[in-house]
């Protein structure tokens, strides 16, 4: 199954709307690839986009039926529901949009771009969402136990570390956050940074260190067995590799192991042998 | 993910080649089998090392490991006792970049559980993280000294499920050609 990635932000931007229009049929593909692998059929093409009430900026993906979106100051208004309905391409080209009509097709929009090889859709939420939508998205007796269950899929998880490069660097009001790729698996992760750390990130950059190691708190998404976002408490840079490194590396300790051999001294390193 | 070569390395490997210098591995040579000779058997893997990272240095491959190998590549009596210099030229080689991290994190644990519960693997339980860490460093090779563990059934099961060759690294089936027929430095 095609990993899908999406991700939301609030803008008032009417120049989306060009970005919108040009880039509508491909999203409107992605989103009917989405649909069919999920087996909502050709005929039903409705997304939710749902909010966290607490956390950081969640992911969808192709095995999720509900599109979690990124919570914050921004997104409060906006993201707690959406629906897209729209028709297949008419034979100008264009696509044609029904149920919700332009306006809604206005509040609902879109990049759709490529990163590290994963597909990425940035929705940009122009308009208010349809008030029954919302209505779902409330808890309430109906549904808070779905809510509950979305938020139960996360879980805190300190003293996690990513050895990586940081790729981007922004601030939110007073919210400074990095995008930090990990060598090991590619996966980039956002990094937020506290006030406190800001001066050592800052110097990482502006000495353009190239691989630095970021510990803190992440969450921890069962249901994909991947982490999301960390809250940053220590950083600090790789050692920089320097020619002739290797060298001094081969044969630092010869007696490493004493009397053992290499496998002997690891059996009993990990088993106690 | 990019798309060269990912091999994923043991600590022993590491060990190996802190136990040699170059100049000690005139003797042996690679993709000839080193006999039962421990010695012989080091000196291979630490000349495997050296030509792994030279690949990786030259961009062909990419080396991974486990974070667990960063407290296992340590004297057996006398850390506290090493030089300066060692130190440095160990964290330089494992932590400064060229070697990836895989994170002893949540989920490689639990998916090392997993093979335990579910495919009544016998690997020893660093073993099973060892390869669980090589599964999400999406490795198709581990390169080990120790392959004792491999040779039961359900963990070759549990191996070839998950498309990981195990393998001693003089023996590395991800070292490109050209690094196979060096001399020694």
């Amino acid at each position: 199954m095609e990993k899908l990635k999406i991700r939301c932000s609030l803008s008032q931007s009417p120049e989306l709307l060009a970005d919108i229009v040009g880039h509508l049929s491909k999203v409107l593909d992605l989103l009917d690839k989405l649909q069919n692998d999920m087996g909502y059929g050709s005929g039903k093409r409705e997304w939710r986009v749902m909010k966290m009430s607490a956390g950081s900026p969640l992911i969808a993906d192709l095995e999720q039926p509900a599109i979690v979106a990124e919570p914050g100051k921004r997104f409060a208004r906006a993201l707690l529901g959406m629906v897209k309905t729209a028709s297949a391409p008419t034979d100008e080209g264009a696509p044609e949009y029904s149920d919700y009509g332009p306006d809604t097709i206005q509040s609902f929009m879109t990049l759709a771009r490529t990163i590290d090889g994963e597909r990425t859709m940035t929705f940009d939420v122009i308009g208010e969402t349809p008030p029954e939508i919302l209505d779902t998205c409330k808890i309430t007796s109906a549904t808070y136990g779905g809510i509950r269950r979305l938020i139960r899929k996360f879980v805190t998880s300190t003293g996690s570390t990513i050895q990586g490069k940081i790729t981007e660097f922004h601030i939110e009001g007073n919210s400074p956050y990095l995008w930090v790729r990990e060598l090991a698996t590619a996966r980039r992760t956002k990094v937020m940074v506290p006030l406190a750390l800001y001066g050592q990130v800052a110097a990482l950059i502006e000495n353009k260190e190239t691989v630095a190691y970021f510990s803190g708190t992440v969450l921890l998404d069962f249901a994909h067995g991947i982490t999301h976002d960390m809250t940053l408490k220590h950083v600090e840079a790789a050692p920089q590799l320097q020619p002739g490194d290797i060298e001094q590396f081969m044969g630092a300790i010869p007696d490493m192991t004493g009397d053992l051999s290499v496998v002997e001294y690891m059996q009993r390193m990990r088993n106690g042998d | 993910m990019e798309t060269k070569p990912r091999v994923f390395v043991d600590s022993c490997v590491f060990i190996s080649a802190l136990k040699y210098r170059p100049e000690d591995l005139r003797s042996v040579a690679l993709y000839e089998d080193p006999g039962t000779d421990e010695d012989t058997r080091q000196r291979a893997s630490a000349l495997a090392f050296q030509r792994l990272w030279q690949a990786a240095t030259d961009g062909k491959i990419t080396l991974v490991t486990s974070t667990i190998a960063l407290v296992e590549c340590r004297h057996i009596r006398e850390d506290r006792l090493l030089s300066p210099e060692s130190h440095k030229a160990i964290r330089a080689v494992l932590d400064g970049g060229l070697i990836e991290h895989v994170q002893a994190g949540f989920f490689v644990c639990a998916n090392a559980r997993a093979m335990f519960w579910e495919e009544k693997v016998s690997f020893g339980t660093i073993d099973a993280f060892i390869v669980s860490s090589a599964i999400a460093g999406e490795c198709a090779e581990i390169v080990t000294l120790d392959r004792n563990w491999v040779k039961h059934p359900p963990n070759v099961s549990a191996l070839k499920a998950r498309g990981i060759a195990v393998n001693a690294p003089y023996f590395s089936e991800t070292l490109p050609d050209e690094y196979r027929r060096l001399l020694p430095l």
